[in-house]
């Protein structure tokens, strides 16, 4: 597994690529723009961390030029800033997930292991799993025929439970890719919400499709 | 303080100014005529009786009067000779033959309700006594004139009264419409939009320039508001990236092997910089809140969920501070709110009551509908807020107690104020110190939901 990582700060370049190799990674280690380019024309990684604010050509720039020449690497981005604005460039440019600085090094890993499975989101417009029937274009969701009503947010943060079901998902990224990071709740909002969905969609059945992955965050499987 | 208007005042003072001049000219204007037609009653007995003086005649030792006497009938005249014997007299009023003779000024006397004049006259030949003449005046006409003029002047004044009043309050609010144009305008400027500007009053008067230097004013506040807000948020993103180093750092010595006290140290400074983290993160939670740049999402809610599930999150918590949480609502409440931040607000709210409960404390929750509203109420019986520090609680990283509270970030109540404020509604807290606290939360937008 080879990671380019794309960071103009020396001491947290310096202390998370060397984590990275103890976690058994090969790491590239760049530290402007420019250098970055230059190393992912030249060799296709697995991975690349990628920081939105990098001195000669900024991350979003980079993303742009990679993915128009049709790079096929994972990028995640990595962000101080709060503006929705930049993550929504970012994703629209192609980035493949983002995370919010300051963040736990368990929580990059699970992301770094999240985007190298290589499961791209389910993309259709009717996703299911089990009896649970979402409909996306419509905004219907149904569990063993009856409709369930959910809120804006219950409705969001289903839709990404779905389309990434199977995966382990963090609280962090449930709560970045939810929330949108359009503001800075609490951890425990997560866990609130995933109550609320719970209660709506797990309560009355024997087969539970929200599962809690202890210490790391929520799956959307069938338990067997 | 005065609650009264400046319209009112200007009327008030603007009548109180003509009652005052009418007060000091009427009675001089009364006294005046008073004065003249008294004076005009008395020339006319004075030429009256020149005329009477005239007509008698005395001629070896004899009187007589001429016969062509043309003395006016409405004065009443007598003329006596020296042994008083009447020579004249063109009236039968008793009175006037009675009244006791007075040589000299023109007298005014009283009787049967009628003031008269009265003018008695002695006309000498030689030095010596040869007859006398009284002539008499009715007053009654020129009392009749000045009751008249009385009267209209008393029935104009209330008539007067109700012009000026009227009309003064017309003229002050004419001349102060810009001022509640200015006013209205104001008053739609909030803190959160301090871009507006009052326009539409365009004049070079003393109104004008109050809109001038409101609009001043409001240039320099929107810049100052502009700058703090910008303060908070870039010393946010500034100090993210230490964060991050200082938690990326710790983190890694923390995964390699080490001995006790290093571990020791290096977690707290983990756990601090995670809680620094948390306080950049509500901070800019809030600046973004206040800014406006949040855009709330209003759906129907059940409240009771919100209730239930915040409930149970906080569930071990309560139980590591032996503290007993109770959801004391008993009908479902649908409410129009912002999902999210009310669950925010819940959260910090009761995480709060559980932080500050004492061992074996409750928490009751409880929801109620007032009418087209709904009550929201938290009660513990912890340990209370000290009544000359609840005004400050809902202010940024303002603690109850500094010593003994280091976890949290200082910005949980202040986040709830904004909450509440969102939602258009009120928050109000109780506290005793030692016997609880009581937090109130008031807002609109109750709706039955029909059917579940």
């Amino acid at each position: 597994m080879r990671i380019l990582f794309i960071e103009d700060d020396v001491s947290l370049q310096n202390i998370t690529s060397k984590r990275l190799k103890t976690e058994g990674y090969t790491v590239d280690s760049c530290y402007d723009g420019a250098e970055g380019y230059d190393y992912a024309a030249g060799i296709e990684y697995d991975c690349i961390i990628l920081d939105i604010m990098l001195p000669k050509l900024n991350g979003i720039q980079l993303l742009r030029k990679l993915r128009t020449e049709g790079s096929k690497s994972n990028i995640l981005l990595l962000t101080a800033k709060d503006s929705i604005d930049d993550r929504v460039a970012g994703l629209n440019a192609g980035a493949d997930d983002y995370l919010v600085k300051p963040f736990a090094f368990e929580e990059l890993l699970a992301r770094i292991r999240t985007l190298m499975r290589r499961q791209s989101e389910i993309k259709d417009n009717v996703l299911t799993l089990e009896d649970l029937v979402m409909n996306v274009s419509d905004h219907i969701v149904e569990r063993g025929g009856h409709k369930v009503d959910l809120t804006f947010k219950e409705y969001a943060l289903l839709e990404y439970l779905m389309r990434n079901q199977g995966k382990v998902l963090t609280r962090t990224q449930i709560s970045d890719h939810v929330w949108n990071n359009e503001f800075e709740y609490d951890s425990n909002i997560v866990d609130v919400y995933i109550r609320y969905l719970r209660g709506k969609i797990d309560k009355s059945h024997d087969k539970k499709l929200i599962q809690t992955v202890r210490g790391i965050g929520y799956a959307m499987r069938c338990e067997e | 303080m005065s609650r009264v208007k400046i319209r009112v005042k200007m009327m008030l003072w603007y009548t109180l100014l003509t009652t005052i001049l009418l007060a000091v000219f009427l009675p001089i204007l009364y006294s005046v005529l008073s004065r003249s037609l008294l004076s005009n009653e008395k020339n006319n007995i004075e030429t009256a009786m020149s005329q009477a003086m005239i007509s008698v005649e005395f001629e070896n030792n004899v009187l007589s009067i001429q016969d062509d006497i043309t003395l006016s009938s409405s004065m009443p005249t007598i003329i006596w000779d020296k042994s008083g014997k009447v020579l004249y007299a063109n009236t039968k009023i008793e009175w006037s033959h009675e009244l006791p003779y007075a040589q000299g000024d023109i007298r005014r006397i009283e009787l049967n309700d009628v003031d008269w004049l009265v003018y008695d006259k002695t006309v000498l030949n030689d030095g010596k006594e040869q007859a006398r003449i009284r002539i008499c005046s009715s007053l009654e006409g020129m009392e009749n004139t000045l009751h008249r003029t009385l009267f209209i002047i008393l029935a104009i004044l209330p008539l007067y009264f109700i012009i000026t009043i009227l009309g003064g309050l017309i003229i002050a609010k004419r001349s102060l419409r810009p001022i509640s144009m200015i006013t209205d305008l104001a008053k739609s400027i909030k803190l959160s939009d301090l871009s507006k500007r009052i326009t539409g009053v365009i004049c070079d008067d003393e109104v004008g320039e109050l809109a001038d230097t409101f609009n001043g004013m409001l240039a320099s506040l929107e810049e100052s508001f502009d700058k703090e807000k910008r303060f908070a948020s870039d010393a946010s993103h500034e100090l993210r990236m230490p964060v991050s180093v200082i938690m990326a750092n710790a983190e890694a010595v923390l995964a390699a092997r080490q001995d006790e006290e290093t571990e020791k140290s290096i977690s707290v400074i983990l756990l601090e910089s995670k809680r620094m983290n948390a306080i950049i993160s509500q901070l800019l939670m809030l600046t973004k809140g206040i800014e406006g740049k949040y855009k709330p999402n209003f759906e129907q809610n059940s409240l009771n969920i919100i209730i239930n599930a915040v409930l149970e999150q906080l569930q071990d918590e309560a139980e590591r501070q032996s503290v007993t949480l109770i959801d004391e609502t008993d009908s479902e409440i649908f409410a129009l709110i912002d999902q999210s931040l009310i669950t925010q607000m819940m959260l910090n709210i009761i995480s709060n009551a559980i932080k500050y409960g004492k061992p074996g404390g409750h928490v009751w929750v409880e929801v109620v509908c007032i009418g087209n509203e709904y009550l929201l109420t938290i009660k513990d019986d912890g340990i209370g807020i000290a009544a000359n520090e609840l005004p400050f609680i809902f202010d940024r990283f303002f603690r109850v107690d500094k010593s003994r509270d280091r976890s949290g970030s200082g910005l949980g109540l202040s986040i709830v104020k904004w909450i509440v404020d969102t939602h258009k509604g009120s928050i109000d807290v109780k506290s005793e110190i030692d016997s609880g606290t009581i937090f109130s939360i008031l807002l609109n937008g109750y709706e039955e939901k029909k059917n579940k």
